[in-house]
């Protein structure tokens, strides 16, 4: 993994602290000239086209394109919910500490994928209201 | 304390009934399947569209699981294997693609093609193609779109022939295979749900409509940019794109989604192609990513004396199939030169030491770094020198005549261990061959 990046408010960036320089000259290089893709719809042809267009730094939608940006260059990227893993938390907390399964999967919770989280949230929920 | 015990404690005063104790047993054992289904996702790499489904279709992996669902693939890839041979893939026509990324002939993206992709969905698409040129999208967009750059576009709704055409722009040339395999998903996608019967493409668009309003949905540019006065214009487009998207992200990058967007998806798959193994897809596209990663941002690097002055050396190296050529002033003659790390590639934004040895068998070290540029013919290189000296002895580096733009401070001294150079020079290359051209 090459580290985590968290974008405030105002764009500005932060990295966990496990976070290698690679990353953050990645993040360098997309700032100097950030570009967003768009999809653009022509009724005439009926065709959609794939654009870039320069973003600027200030724009709410910057951090998704640094995203989009990444995942077109052939990173893997994965958005982290914490809302959602405090869910899983408050869910499981109405299992008991010694449950193995309880263990387990909050073992696992940090090192899972948006994937798996969402199943295993999605999964809890529907236990809670059988 | 066991489950059961669980079950009395947290029971309420109503709950002390058999009934009470029975339900909170039953949530324990689901609790179980939870764990086991994730134990056993994250075996196969996790990721699965079809364990996945069973949480929600309440089928209970067992230990043997991982076997059937192996056998299972096994099965799904034989069928289709059997079914491309019935399919003309072969008749997709490649146009101008033998030039893209520099290095991928137009029969390798057809087995990129095969490998990847579910063959039902490309029973439509009658062409993909590479454009020497790109359209103007600001004479029909107006300002907001005069400096966009076009990429790709599908062809796929034209409403009379079910033909689609997939065509690559010009700047998309330049870019490389990741990006490729990424954009053909993301128009293959438009291309399929232009090919879905009605009622298929209305259960998708409720299916949408319900994952565009939820705060859990799918984050990307592409969709959260799209605005039109006309609210059901802004849906209708939302939803196309959404669907683009996912499915760009269900090939390439599955850990991304949620797993309701991942059942889309997945659920559509199954009844449009049901003999497309996915796994297996997901693995050779990988692998092609990984290979075209190292092809793009790696460069081979060799150097060689430089005759003209004794006290520089030559750097070459590839990028992107253009060949580069560097002077590294050294300020002092080396007489042997070594690459002090595995193998002979550079990758972008690190930093790799070469180690030579002066005449006093002093040993140096050259910093060097890669930097990719947003123009793609020019790469920018940064360069420093580190001296290590022994125990007893001192040395100082001057890079002052280095030349470059410098961007930090003087050079430093040590008496043992890394002297760390705050001098970096920032150099501009240009291929060779443009070089050769001007002058």
């Amino acid at each position: 993994m090459l580290g985590g990046i968290e974008f405030k408010a105002d764009n500005s960036v932060e990295f966990s602290p496990d976070t290698v320089q690679e990353l953050k000259n990645i993040v360098d290089f997309f700032m100097k000239n950030p570009i967003v893709f768009q999809d653009i719809w022509d009724q005439k042809t009926g065709s959609f086209t794939m654009v870039e267009t320069p973003v600027s730094p200030d724009d709410p939608i910057l951090p998704l394109a640094f995203k989009d940006w990444l995942i077109k260059e052939g990173y893997e990227v994965v958005e982290e919910h914490p809302e959602e893993l405090e869910e899983i938390r408050k869910l499981l907390a109405e299992f008991p500490e010694d449950n193995p399964d309880k263990k387990i999967i909050l073992s696992k919770l940090l090192a899972m994928s948006r994937l798996e989280i969402s199943a295993l949230l999605e999964g809890l929920r529907k236990i809670n209201n059988d | 304390m066991n489950i059961l015990n669980f079950g009395m404690n947290k029971a309420e005063a109503s709950q002390l009934q058999p009934e009470g104790i029975q339900r909170q047993r039953k949530k324990n054992e689901s609790l179980r399947n939870l764990s086991r289904i994730l134990t056993f996702s994250t075996i196969i790499g996790g990721i699965s569209g079809f364990n996945a489904t069973a949480i929600f279709e309440g089928i209970r992996p067992d230990k043997k699981a991982k076997r059937i669902i192996t056998n299972i693939g096994r099965i799904l890839a034989e069928t289709a294997k059997a079914k491309e041979k019935e399919l003309s893939l072969e008749d997709i026509k490649l146009t101008g693609l033998e030039g893209f990324d520099k290095r991928i002939s137009a029969e390798e993206i057809r087995g990129m093609l095969k490998e990847t992709f579910p063959p039902k969905w490309l029973g439509y698409i009658k062409s993909i193609e590479q454009a020497n040129d790109s359209p103007n999208l600001s004479e029909e967009y107006g300002e907001a779109l005069s400096s966009a750059k076009s990429l790709a576009s599908c062809y796929c709704w034209d409403g009379q022939t079910p033909d689609k055409k997939i065509v690559f722009h010009k700047l998309a040339k330049e870019l490389n295979t990741a990006f490729l395999l990424q954009a053909l998903s993301h128009e293959i996608a438009h291309a399929h749900m232009a090919s879905m019967p009605e009622s298929r493409i209305q259960r998708l668009k409720q299916l949408i409509a319900e994952r565009l309003s939820s705060p859990d949905r799918f984050m990307s540019s592409y969709v959260e940019k799209i605005k039109n006065k006309d609210k059901s214009v802004e849906s209708g487009k939302k939803t196309k794109e959404y669907w683009a998207t996912i499915v760009e992200n269900f090939f390439a990058n599955p850990n991304s989604l949620h797993i309701k967007d991942f059942l889309i998806v997945a659920n559509e798959l199954k009844q449009s192609d049901p003999s497309f193994d996915y796994l297996k897809a997901l693995e050779r596209r990988r692998e092609l990513a990984r290979d075209t990663k190292e092809q793009d941002l790696f460069a081979t690097i060799s150097h060689k004396e430089n005759p003209e002055d004794p006290n520089s050396f030559k750097i070459t190296f590839k990028h992107k199939g253009e060949s580069y050529e560097m002077t590294i002033p050294l300020n002092m003659p080396y007489r042997s030169f070594l690459i002090s790390m595995s193998g002979s590639k550079l990758t972008y934004g690190r930093s790799y030491h070469f180690r030579f040895e002066d005449q006093e068998s002093r040993r140096s070290f050259l910093e060097l770094e890669i930097i990719p540029s947003a123009d793609n013919n020019l790469v920018k290189v940064k360069f420093g020198l580190k001296v290590k000296t022994d125990q007893s002895g001192s040395q100082i580096v001057d890079t002052d005549n280095l030349g470059g733009t410098t961007a930090g401070g003087a050079g430093g001294q040590t008496t043992s261990g890394w002297v760390e150079e705050k001098t970096f020079v920032e150099k501009t290359l240009v291929p060779l061959f443009k070089n050769e051209n001007k002058s």
